[in-house]
C-alpha cells in the first residue's frame, strides 16, 4: 500500500492563498487506510483552514483519484472550484491535473513509500518497486528497501546489535535476513554472492510502463 | 445457555458442575485452536491457575528457600518488576515476608507503589513493618544476578539504594503460553502490556474489557470456586439481554476496511464482515465509547439509536467544555456552576475528534476537554487518546498562526471539583495549558 503523510498546514495554507474556492479531494483507498488523506482528514482540514473564514471549501471523496471512472462524478465540483487540493498520493494528484485541464491541482500530502501497517498509526517501508524482485534469495526481506544502503551482500560494517548505523531505530536488514534464513535452515544461501544487477528495471531506466497485450488489445 | 470453559485448572470440573446447577452447559476446551472452532458469540470463561515463585506464595516453601542462608543474609522480595502486582500477590508476599521476619530473618520488599487495595492490606503492611520488614519503594530498578548473589540498585527519583542478597525472589506471575494463546485468540485488551482483568475500579474481579470474556485467576479464590458463581451467573445471564440502545454502526459502503477501528476498539467490538468487505459492530460488545468514530479515516462510523440530536451551536459563551460522563461531567454540576461556559457531556475523551474541537472553535473562543485521570478510563485509553489529539491539534493551530492555548485538556475525577474549576477558569482567560 502507498503510505503518505500530510504536508505542514502552513505550507498548504500558503499554496492556497491566491484562490477563493477550494475543492478538497480526499481519496478513498491507500491514503484513507494510512490515515493521511481520507474523508476524515479532508473534513478536519476544511474545519482548520476554514477558521480564517475567507474562502469557500467543498470536500469530495472519490474511491480512487488514479482511475478516471471514479472522477467523473466529481466533474461539477471541480468546475466550481478555483483550485483542487488533492489529498491523494502523487499518482492521484497528477492524474487529476491531467484530467482537469486549466485547473490547478495542489498536493496536500507528501507521498512517502510502499509499506505496511505494523500497528494502529505505525507504518514501515517494505518495497521500492525496483522491478526485479530478489526476495526469494533473501528470505523474504528486501535488501533494496530495508537496507539503508541497499546492499545486495551484507551486512556491512555499520551493523551492530541488529541495528543500522544510519539510525538505531532502523533494524539491520541483513541481520533480519540472516535470522530469517537461519530459521528456514537456508543459511547456505549466504555463500552465494548476488552479482551487481541491471538497475534499468528500476527508475534508472526512466519512467516505466507495463502493458498486458491480452487485455490492452490495441496499443495506445 | 452454552458457555465455553477454557484452560486447564484444578477447579474446572467444580465450576462446570456449579454452572450446570444454574442451567448452563459448559463446553470444556484445552487449546486455542479448539476455541477458534467455536462460534464467536459464545461467552468464554478462562480459568487460570496463575503461578508465582513458590517462596513468594507459601510459608513452607519460603522456610525451605532460606535454609542454609546466614542469619545476617538479606532476603529480597521483588514486586512489580515487569507489571503491577495483583492484590493477591501483594497479600501473599506480605504474609510470607511477615513470616520470615517473625523467624528473625532480614527481609526487604521492593515495590513500585504502596497503594492500599483494601484496609486489611494497610493493616498487614503495618504489622510487617513492626516485625522488621523493610519496604523500599522504587521508580527504576537494576537487577544483576551473579553466581551466588544478586545486586539490586533501586532508585525512587531522589535516592538510590544498593542491596546485595543471596536470595532475590521475583514475585512476578510466571507466564503461561496457553493462557496467552487464549487471550490473543479472543483479542482481550491489556493494561500497559500487563494485566487484563479486575485491577481497575470499573472491572470487578474476573471481568475483562470484553463483555463475554471472563478471566478468572484461581489463585485469588482462596480455594473456593463457589464464591464467584452467583456473580458469574448474573453476568452470563445479562449477556442474553439486549445491551444499550446506543451502539456504533459502520456504513459498509464508506468503510475502507483499514482495520484501524478493529485495532483500537478497547472492547474488541469490531469484527470483519467478509461478505461486505467492511467492518461490522458486535452490538453486544460495543460500549458506545466513540473511539472508533473519532479514529475512522473514512468517516464511516456513526452512533445508531439513542444518539442525541445535534443542537445548533448558537451560544454566546466564550468557553466550550466537553466533559467525560464518567468523571468530569459528574463533577461539573458543582465545579462549573458559576463558570460562564457551555458544558457538554461526552461518553469518553476518545470520542472527541480534532474535527469536533475545531468546529467548536468556530463558535467559542476557547475549548476545554475534561477527561479521566491516568488508569481510570473506563474505555482503556480514551483519556490518553484525547491528550494526544489535543497535542496534535495545538501544533496544527500554531502552524496556522492561532494561539494553541485556545484548546486545552484536564484530567480529573468525580470529586476533583477544584481542579476542574481552575482548569475552566484558566481556559476562560485563554490560558489553558495542557
Amino acid at each position: 500500500m502507498i503510505i503518505a503523510s500530510q504536508k505542514p498546514l502552513d505550507e498548504i495554507r500558503d499554496t492556497l492563498k491566491a484562490y477563493d474556492k477550494v475543492l478538497i479531494a480526499a481519496c478513498g483507498t491507500c491514503v484513507t487506510v494510512c490515515l493521511s488523506g481520507g474523508e476524515k482528514e479532508a473534513l478536519e482540514l476544511k474545519a482548520l483552514l476554514g477558521l480564517e473564514g475567507d474562502k469557500a471549501y467543498r470536500v469530495v471523496t472519490p474511491e480512487r483519484q488514479c482511475d478516471s471512472e471514479f472522477l467523473e462524478a466529481f466533474d461539477e465540483d471541480v468546475k466550481w472550484a478555483d483550485v483542487v487540493l488533492s489529498l491523494a498520493c502523487g499518482v492521484g494528484v497528477q492524474y487529476m491535473a491531467e484530467r482537469y485541464e486549466g485547473k490547478p491541482v495542489i498536493p496536500g500530502l507528501n507521498t512517502s513509500f510502499m509499506g505496511t501497517n505494523r500497528d494502529a498509526g505505525y507504518w514501515t517501508e517494505m518495497c521500492q518497486g525496483c522491478g526485479n524482485c530478489v526476495l526469494e534469495k533473501t528470505g523474504g526481506i528486501c535488501p533494496v528497501a530495508r537496507c539503508s544502503k541497499s546492499h545486495f551482500n551484507g551486512p556491512c560494517g555499520g551493523s551492530a546489535n541488529g541495528v543500522c548505523e544510519v539510525d538505531p531505530s532502523i533494524e539491520c536488514a541483513w541481520q533480519l535476513i540472516y535470522d530469517r534464513l537461519k530459521s528456514l535452515n537456508q543459511l547456505d544461501r549466504l555463500y552465494d554472492t548476488i552479482p551487481p544487477r541491471d538497475w534499468r528495471t528500476s527508475r534508472d531506466g526512466g519512467p516505466r510502463k507495463i502493458r498486458r497485450p491480452d487485455v490492452a488489445i490495441e496499443e495506445v | 445457555m452454552k458457555v465455553v470453559l477454557a484452560g486447564q485448572s484444578r477447579y474446572s470440573e467444580n465450576l462446570k458442575t456449579a454452572l450446570a446447577d444454574y442451567g448452563f452447559e459448559a463446553i470444556s476446551i484445552r487449546t486455542a485452536s479448539e476455541l477458534k472452532a467455536l462460534p464467536e458469540s459464545l461467552p468464554v470463561i478462562i480459568l487460570y491457575d496463575a503461578k508465582i515463585h513458590p517462596a513468594a506464595q507459601d510459608k513452607n516453601a519460603a522456610a525451605k528457600a532460606v535454609l542454609g542462608l546466614k542469619p545476617q543474609d538479606l532476603v529480597v522480595f521483588l514486586m512489580d518488576k515487569t507489571e503491577e502486582a495483583s492484590p493477591y500477590i501483594e497479600n501473599r508476599v506480605l504474609d510470607t515476608a511477615l513470616y520470615l521476619a517473625s523467624v528473625k530473618r532480614r527481609v526487604a520488599v521492593l515495590l513500585r507503589s504502596t497503594r492500599a487495595s483494601d484496609t486489611a492490606f494497610d493493616e498487614r503492611l503495618r504489622q510487617a513493618r513492626e516485625k522488621g520488614v523493610s519496604f523500599v519503594r522504587y521508580d527504576n530498578i537494576a537487577v544483576e544476578a551473579e553466581m551466588d548473589r544478586t545486586v539490586i540498585n533501586a532508585f525512587d527519583g531522589k535516592l538510590s539504594v544498593t542491596l546485595e542478597t543471596p536470595l532475590c525472589i521475583d514475585c512476578s506471575e510466571l507466564p503461561d503460553p496457553e493462557v496467552e494463546a487464549f487471550i490473543e485468540t479472543l483479542r482481550v485488551k491489556r493494561f500497559g502490556g500487563g494485566c487484563i482483568s479486575g485491577t481497575r475500579w470499573y472491572l470487578t474481579q474476573g471481568n475483562t474489557h470484553k463483555r463475554n470474556v471472563k478471566f478468572i485467576n484461581t489463585i485469588e479464590l482462596d480455594g473456593d470456586i463457589k464464591q464467584i458463581v452467583p456473580a458469574l451467573v448474573d453476568d452470563l445471564r445479562a449477556l442474553d439481554r439486549p445491551g444499550q440502545e446506543k451502539v456504533a454502526s459502520v456504513d459498509s459502503k464508506k468503510c475502507a476496511f483499514c482495520y484501524t477501528c478493529y485495532r483500537v476498539c478497547p472492547h474488541s467490538a469490531m469484527k470483519p464482515d467478509e461478505n461486505a468487505s467492511a467492518m461490522m459492530v458486535d452490538e453486544m460488545l460495543c460500549a458506545a465509547c466513540g473511539i472508533c468514530l473519532a479514529v475512522c479515516p473514512a468517516s464511516a462510523i456513526t452512533f445508531a439509536g439513542g444518539d442525541k440530536a445535534e443542537a445548533k451551536e448558537e451560544s454566546r459563551d466564550k468557553l466550550k467544555i466537553f466533559c467525560c460522563e464518567n468523571s468530569a461531567f459528574v463533577a461539573s454540576t458543582e465545579a462549573l456552576a458559576e463558570v460562564d461556559a457551555s458544558v457538554e457531556s461526552i461518553t469518553c475523551g476518545g470520542d472527541i475528534s480534532a474535527l469536533k474541537m475545531t468546529e467548536a472553535l468556530k463558535t467559542y473562543d476557547n475549548v476545554l476537554v475534561a477527561v479521566c485521570c491516568d488508569d481510570a478510563c473506563k474505555h482503556h485509553d480514551g483519556n490518553k487518546r484525547l491528550i494526544k489529539q489535543v497535542e496534535r491539534l495545538k501544533e496544527r493551530l500554531e502552524k496556522l498562526g492561532y494561539d494553541p492555548k485556545r484548546i486545552s485538556c484536564v484530567q480529573t475525577g468525580i470529586t476533583m471539583t477544584n481542579l476542574l474549576r481552575n482548569a475552566a477558569e484558566k481556559a476562560l482567560s485563554g490560558g489553558g495549558e495542557k
